[in-house]
């Protein structure tokens, strides 16, 4: 892996994050106002524990930057992924003493997920596999790792991992919001495999255990697209203002190929 | 990675693919369409702009699922979705695809 791919990969999965942190509930009226109370109740006890565990998490965090700086160097001397002593597999295990420390926790859940995060971006399949294989269904960790091993089966081009595991952790586990997550990351699987009915059941299925929680938000995002963004769907229509104050219409360019450029001066 | 950066690429791009029908239309996800409107003055872009000031709480931005830019989508003569891209790079390619008979594209199979 040539160390360009590797920075990539480091950016994409930065864009991922922006994009799922921004992610809103983009599919039309899912349960905003409904489950606002309820939601509050959830949160509530959730934030005491996070202020609680306020040192541990900047750990982690400082852990984290230390981890991803050191990476970052790594790959500008011209370090490459098939190189012994990639800076992530002791980053991983530093991370892995802070998940140890403090079990079943949110900052094992992060520490676990970003552990293995760093060596799937530097291509460390193997060890991957071992560390996950050992976090039992009922770890908080899954609600990261679901999606950490969608992104290596992609890097590894290679599902059959994946599908086992993520469906064993479906089947085991019982914890409404890890199981909303691993269907979500499912789904995108399906999805990126042109299995639309089964990507499809896989974001309802998050939807129905999750909808006001992240996995939920994302699915129903995930949802919105495979149903009205797909290629060879319609493209949406719609009518605006341009800036000149002249009316456009998506109607007026029929047959005529169309790029529609999202963007910003900023 | 930056739209500004990409302005010159999509630039080329029309005037190549202008001829050929290609047409493009600009949702920029500013905050203010003044300044939209500076920019395309100075840079001369010239195909149409709209920005409802709205960034990516905006009609059409949730339309089309957008929280990031850039983000492009090719529309084949049909009015059928072609391809979603993160950037203008993989564009030249696509336009190619959709301009490069009058044949349309074979919709995806869907069974639901």
């Amino acid at each position: 892996m040539s160390t360009s791919n590797a920075t990539e990969g480091w950016i994409l999965a930065a864009r991922r994050r922006a994009i799922g942190s921004r992610a809103r509930t983009e599919a039309p009226g899912i349960v905003k106002r409904r489950l606002g109370v309820c939601l509050i109740a959830l949160l509530a006890p959730a934030a005491l524990v996070v202020a609680q565990q306020t040192p541990v998490v900047n750990h982690v965090a400082d852990v984290l930057r230390q981890a991803r700086q050191e990476v970052s160097d790594f790959q500008k001397a011209g370090g490459k992924n098939t190189d012994p002593g990639h800076p992530a597999e002791k980053w991983a295990q530093e991370l892995w003493k802070l998940r140890d420390a403090s079990p079943g926790t949110a900052d094992a859940a992060k520490a676990t997920t970003e552990a293995v995060r760093l060596l799937v971006y530097a291509d460390r399949f193997a060890e991957v596999q071992t560390r996950v294989d050992r976090i039992l269904p009922e770890d908080p960790a899954w609600q990261g790792l679901a999606r950490v091993l969608l992104d290596s089966a992609s890097r590894q081009k290679s599902y059959t991992y994946f599908f086992a595991k993520l469906q064993a952790i479906l089947s085991d586990a019982k914890d409404a919001t890890t199981r909303a997550a691993v269907q979500t990351a499912l789904g995108r699987a399906f999805r990126g495999q042109g299995e639309e009915k089964k990507a499809e059941a896989a974001f309802r299925a998050a939807i129905d255990l999750a909808a006001h929680l992240s996995p939920g938000k994302e699915a129903a995002s995930q949802l919105y697209e495979l149903l009205h963004l797909s290629v060879g769907q319609p493209a949406p229509t719609f009518s605006a203002t341009m800036i000149s104050g002249a009316k456009l219409s998506l109607a007026d360019y029929s047959s005529k190929p169309l790029v529609l450029v999202f963007w910003g001066t900023y | 990675m930056d739209c500004v950066a990409e302005v010159p690429l999509l630039k080329e791009l029309y005037s190549k693919y202008r001829s050929r029908g290609v047409e493009i239309v600009g949702i920029s996800l500013d905050d203010e369409g003044s300044k939209v409107e500076r920019f395309v003055a100075e840079k001369g872009i010239s195909w149409p702009q709209i920005c409802d000031g709205k960034a990516d709480t905006g009609a059409i931005p949730k339309l089309y699922n957008v929280t990031g830019t850039p983000d492009l989508f090719v529309i084949d003569r049909a009015g059928n979705l072609a391809a979603r891209l993160m950037s203008a790079k993989q564009l030249e390619r696509q336009i190619e695809e959709v301009t490069a008979s009058n044949a349309l594209p074979p919709r995806q199979q869907r069974d639901f």
